[in-house]
């Protein structure tokens, strides 16, 4: 348990550490990142274009909504794959579950 | 044979911290990350992709200490937390490669490319598979703890060959957007969403470790009275051929 403990601190500790710096880090890199090549059918390249960085109105300074996608076919590979990574996941607690109930039976019979 | 209700206090603890950080993770994804100009909407997929990644690495890391420790000290206790985290890695190593190529098909045109990163995830996913194919293919339970640990320290091996594949090799797959020396090159909100992510699958792998590893004692217990019975079992029948 005592591992257990130190983990949860050394990982508090280093989210910590990380977010200020990563936060002050992004500052300089969304206003020097190059110009994005346009999408086929997306909004005009903007010199704020980076992974994820909001396209930024000249005028008022404030984010605008990004490109909506051309298909739908975006829509269910992201449905997909959260479907995929949570049913995985359930299932496994579920094994877990069973096995759990299995080995107590067990225990309480030979007990 | 120690009691299990601190391991078990400590993983209802965790699993309640983790169900409240998935909400809020999802809360973020959904309703706070701004949507990528680029990839647009299936860029999201990258906030289960990354953290299941983060999680795998932790757990085959996890792997391999207690492995190192278990051919050290001999421990089964250690040997039980390496088949925990073993099992939990293969099943977030499961989620990357199958979130990857749902991605990847949107971003690259395909399903799956032999790339170098790709590639050496696939083989440690192998590797652990191997892992308990192994445990379960020797004579005695010993031997097969022995060589698992053995292989799960080799396997480790593959996780720094895999972060640094996309620098070494001409890789497809992107290079890191958030975790490098430079600070993130991805806009806060981004960023903030993916360290939410991070917490809620590391809270959530420490849950289920924890009640893995519970299982583990829980399963040598057994086997204890099985080993027990079995032995008190031609006892009384002597006593009875006698009688």
């Amino acid at each position: 348990m005592r591992t257990a403990r130190l983990f949860a601190v050394a990982f508090v500790l280093a989210l910590l550490a990380a977010t200020p710096a990563g936060l002050r880090a992004q500052e300089p890199s969304s206003a020097a990142s190059a110009p994005a090549a346009q999408a086929p059918g997306g909004p005009a390249a903007d010199p704020s274009a980076s992974l994820g960085t909001r396209t930024v109105d000249a005028s008022s300074g404030l984010p605008q909504r990004a490109a909506p996608p051309r298909t739908l076919r975006d829509y269910t590979h992201v449905f997909v794959a959260f479907a995929v990574a949570w049913i995985l996941l359930f299932g496994y607690v579920v094994s877990l579950g069973r096995r759990w109930s299995a080995v107590e039976r067990e225990l309480v019979a030979r007990a | 044979m120690e009691s299990l209700k601190g391991t078990l206090r400590w993983a209802y603890a965790l699993s309640a911290l983790a169900a409240a950080s998935v909400l809020a993770t999802f809360w973020m994804i959904f309703f706070y990350a701004p949507t990528e100009r680029e990839m647009g909407i299936v860029q999201r997929i990258y906030y289960v992709h990354v953290p299941s990644a983060w999680v795998a690495f932790l757990a085959f890391g996890i792997v391999a200490l207690c492995s190192v420790g278990y051919l050290w000290l001999r421990d089964d206790k250690l040997d039980a937390v390496a088949v925990a985290a073993a099992e939990l890695g293969t099943v977030f190593t499961t989620i990357v490669l199958l979130t990857g190529p749902l991605w990847g098909r949107i971003a690259w045109g395909t399903w799956w490319v032999w790339e170098p990163r790709l590639t050496l995830t696939l083989l440690l996913w192998f590797i652990y598979v191997g892992y308990f194919m192994l445990r379960g293919a020797t004579e005695t339970p010993e031997r097969g703890k022995r060589f698992a640990a053995v292989l799960g320290i080799v396997g480790a091996v593959d996780i720094p060959l895999i972060h640094v594949s996309v620098n070494w090799f001409r890789s497809q797959h992107p290079q890191p957007v958030v975790l490098r020396p430079e600070g993130p090159a991805a806009a806060p909100e981004i960023v903030q969403t993916l360290l939410m992510g991070f917490l809620a699958f590391t809270l959530l792998f420490f849950a289920l470790l924890l009640f893995r590893y519970g299982l583990e004692r829980l399963r040598a217990r057994a086997e204890a009275l099985r080993v027990r019975d079995e032995l008190d079992r031609p006892l009384s029948t002597s006593q009875g051929v006698l009688r």
